[in-house]
């Protein structure tokens, strides 16, 4: 088992450098670039433009840039001597031993081309926002998804079971952007109940994550939750319905499943009451699948729900991502690239380490 | 009230229900009139059609009478910034500032919406299969090859890299239908290539392609003739999955700005100034194109279930 996390492990880390390769590539063979966003301004001189790219180290080859992204050159050089730190160790090892500081292996992602704040600075502030929208909104769809499942699946075929078949068949077509303006057409323009969108109220509250904030937080608590509460209902709600609409079909059809199964009908004829079939037989083949799948949902909770976040303007990682691409802040969406591709690997990794930890038919 | 949501789910038989005959006739059928009937059979496929081909009457016909012309905004004879409301001569309402009619709009915006569609389903899924046979029939080191591929592709996450493609062709002076159709191809394949191998490895050893192989059948002849015709059922499968994922995506693109661009209409770029009026009251503009998307949508995964459930060689029915 060790053994076979280990191996997982270093594939993913492979497979992570891979896909940064691969953005690299992507956003360099892209029509455009840094530089041309300034070739079109009247302003700009073309020996300005020159040593825009010189400074960005632009007119250096692709394996060179892609290389000093990583932080395996050191950028006070040229190629084959810039792999040796000014220490004289390889430049890849950590800063205190090569002296180099730059680079995604020093956990420097660079600085944003349009507002020079580094890349990483800016990514931490978005992370919290989204992790408190992502948290909130998973527990409550994922047991929400669970119970609508399990109920469902145990008593299929009924009223109930049809019912929200229907309901739930219908909401999965839903694109989550057009659920979302519904819900703001309703309870904000109409019922006048919640908040459009934001964060905070602009009116009578300072901006989230500012120190006026946190003073405020522990001045008067009870007003930072109830106005932070009030913002959150909103997109919470918009991610559980969409979400739920496919997960409890997930749960409810291997629930149905395993209600199948020969060790449930050997339960069965040992004479077991229902309820401890269910509980003990059903339920735990049932839910393996579902339980597997959660590490997907992993990917979700750092990269934000892109959507939501623009339709509800939450400044979380969703949405500082579409600041980078339509302001063509190229480090700004390399880092953004990176953590997603990251939390794409962990959560591939937790469900196959789950999956092998929890089926005991898995061998390893 | 449970026999219709039944019946719509497709639980009950055909003909609400009854008896099973016992001494049935054996009737032989060809796999594709079994998985005719199944489909049939059951309300969902046929309510999809029906919701489906609507909508396509609906956009033809309504882009014909009503043709969209970006230089040219008629003046109307009242004038409002957010617009009037549906009423008799504009049942979908008009937009805010320019006062368009919107159902010209959604009928013209239609027929770019369900291009990109259309064209993204057939282009990613003729890629997905010929990936996919090509990595199942010859394995080793192409099959290595082209599923670590694969994986990379699926390790990026797709919406966050096709907008920023979208937004790099949009500066590029593209914006176009058809920049977006190859990004959205280029991380469509995935998925049915993994699919597609899959049935390829199962199918590959069977006796009926060794036989095949003894008689002396060239490798792309067995490939096309006698492994792809077992591997066609997941692949039809996926085909309005894919067209409903291409339309739903596209809209949101495009209603952020990203996409296609103004003089083309489709169903997202219509709409993405609404939300501002949305909040000023006008429901219609959002509510009638975002109807026509939910609806699509909807019919196209009824259509996608019925036929899985109809190509299903496990189902008994």
């Amino acid at each position: 088992m060790l053994k076979y996390a280990l191996r997982r492990i270093g594939a993913s880390i492979l497979i992570v450098l891979g896909t940064t390769v691969l953005i690299y590539l992507l956003l360099l063979a892209a029509p455009g670039g840094p530089a041309q966003k300034y070739a079109n301004n009247p302003k700009f001189t073309a020996i300005q433009v020159q040593a825009y790219t010189k400074a960005l180290g632009l007119d250096k080859s692709p394996i060179e840039q892609y290389c000093r992204w990583l932080g395996a050159c050191n950028r006070n050089a040229d190629l084959p001597g810039s792999l040796i730190g000014p220490t004289g160790f390889p430049s890849f090892l950590p800063t205190q031993i090569s002296g180099v500081d730059s680079g995604l292996l020093h956990l420097d992602l660079g600085y944003s081309i349009n507002d020079g704040n580094p890349v990483l600075e800016r990514m931490t502030s978005a992370l919290l926002p989204t992790l408190i929208l992502a948290i909130l909104s998973a527990t409550i769809w994922l047991s929400v998804a669970v119970l609508l499942g399990v109920v469902t699946g145990l008593k299929n075929g009924g009223l109930f079971d049809n019912s929200v078949s229907v309901v739930t068949y219908v909401l999965y077509s839903f694109p989550t952007f057009l659920l979302g303006f519904g819900l703001i057409w309703i309870f904000a323009v109409v019922l006048h109940l919640l908040p459009v969108s934001g964060m905070t109220d602009p009116r009578n509250m300072p901006a989230f994550g500012s120190e006026a904030y946190w003073a405020l937080a522990t001045v008067d608590p009870l007003k930072v939750i109830s106005d932070l509460g009030s913002h959150l209902v909103l997109p919470v709600a918009t991610l559980v319905i969409v979400s739920i609409a496919g997960d409890s079909r997930y749960v409810r059809q291997s629930v149905i499943e395993s209600m199948g199964m020969e060790h449930v009908r050997t339960a069965r004829s040992k004479g077991l009451s229902e309820r401890r079939i269910n509980m003990r037989h059903i339920l735990r083949t049932g839910l393996i699948p579902f339980a597997t799948n959660l590490g997907l949902a992993f990917p979700f909770l750092v990269g934000g729900a892109l959507v939501t976040e623009t339709i509800f303007s939450w400044p979380g990682i969703g949405r500082l991502t579409l600041t980078a691409i339509g302001g063509l802040d190229y480090p700004l969406l390399m880092g953004i690239l990176t953590l997603g591709a990251l939390a794409v690997a962990i959560g591939n990794l937790i469900s196959d380490l789950l999956y092998a930890a929890l089926d005991p038919r898995v061998r390893l | 009230m449970t026999g219709v949501l039944k019946s719509f789910l497709g639980i009950r038989g055909p003909k609400g229900g009854g008896a099973p005959k016992l001494h049935a006739e054996a009737v032989s059928e060809s796999p594709w009139q079994q998985a005719r009937r199944r489909f049939f059979a059951a309300r969902m496929g046929p309510w999809g059609l029906a919701i489906i081909g609507t909508i396509f009457l609906f956009v033809i016909i309504g882009s014909l009478l009503l043709p969209f012309d970006f230089y040219n905004v008629p003046i109307r004879d009242v004038q409002t910034y957010a617009g009037r409301p549906p009423a008799w001569g504009r049942p979908f309402g008009e937009t805010g500032m320019l006062q368009l009619d919107v159902m010209m709009l959604v009928a013209n915006g239609g027929r770019t919406s369900l291009l990109i569609g259309f064209a993204t389903a057939i282009g990613s899924i003729g890629i997905g299969t010929f990936v996919g046979v090509i990595s199942g029939f010859f394995g080793g080191k192409v099959d290595t090859l082209l599923m670590r591929l694969a994986d990379i592709f699926l390790m990026i996450p797709s919406l966050f890299v096709i907008l920023v493609l979208a937004r790099i062709f949009q500066g590029s002076g593209g914006g176009g239908v058809l920049s977006l159709i190859t990004v959205f191809i280029a991380f469509g394949w995935m998925g049915i290539a993994r699919l597609v191998r899959g049935q390829v490895l199962a199918v590959r050893e069977m006796e009926y392609v060794e036989a095949a192989r003894a008689l002396g059948v060239r490798p792309i002849r067995i490939a096309l003739r006698h492994i792809l015709p077992n591997a066609i059922g997941p692949i039809v499968v996926s085909f309005p999955f894919a067209v409903g994922g291409a339309i739903i995506s596209e809209a949101f693109i495009s209603y952020l700005g990203f996409g296609v661009s103004g003089d083309t209409p489709t169903w997202g770029n219509i709409l993405s100034e609404s939300t501002t009026f949305l909040l000023q009251g006008n429901w219609w503009w959002i509510g009638f194109p975002g109807l026509f998307i939910i609806l699509t949508a909807l019919s196209i995964n009824m259509i996608g279930d019925a036929l899985r459930a109809a190509l299903d060689p496990r189902g008994r029915k």
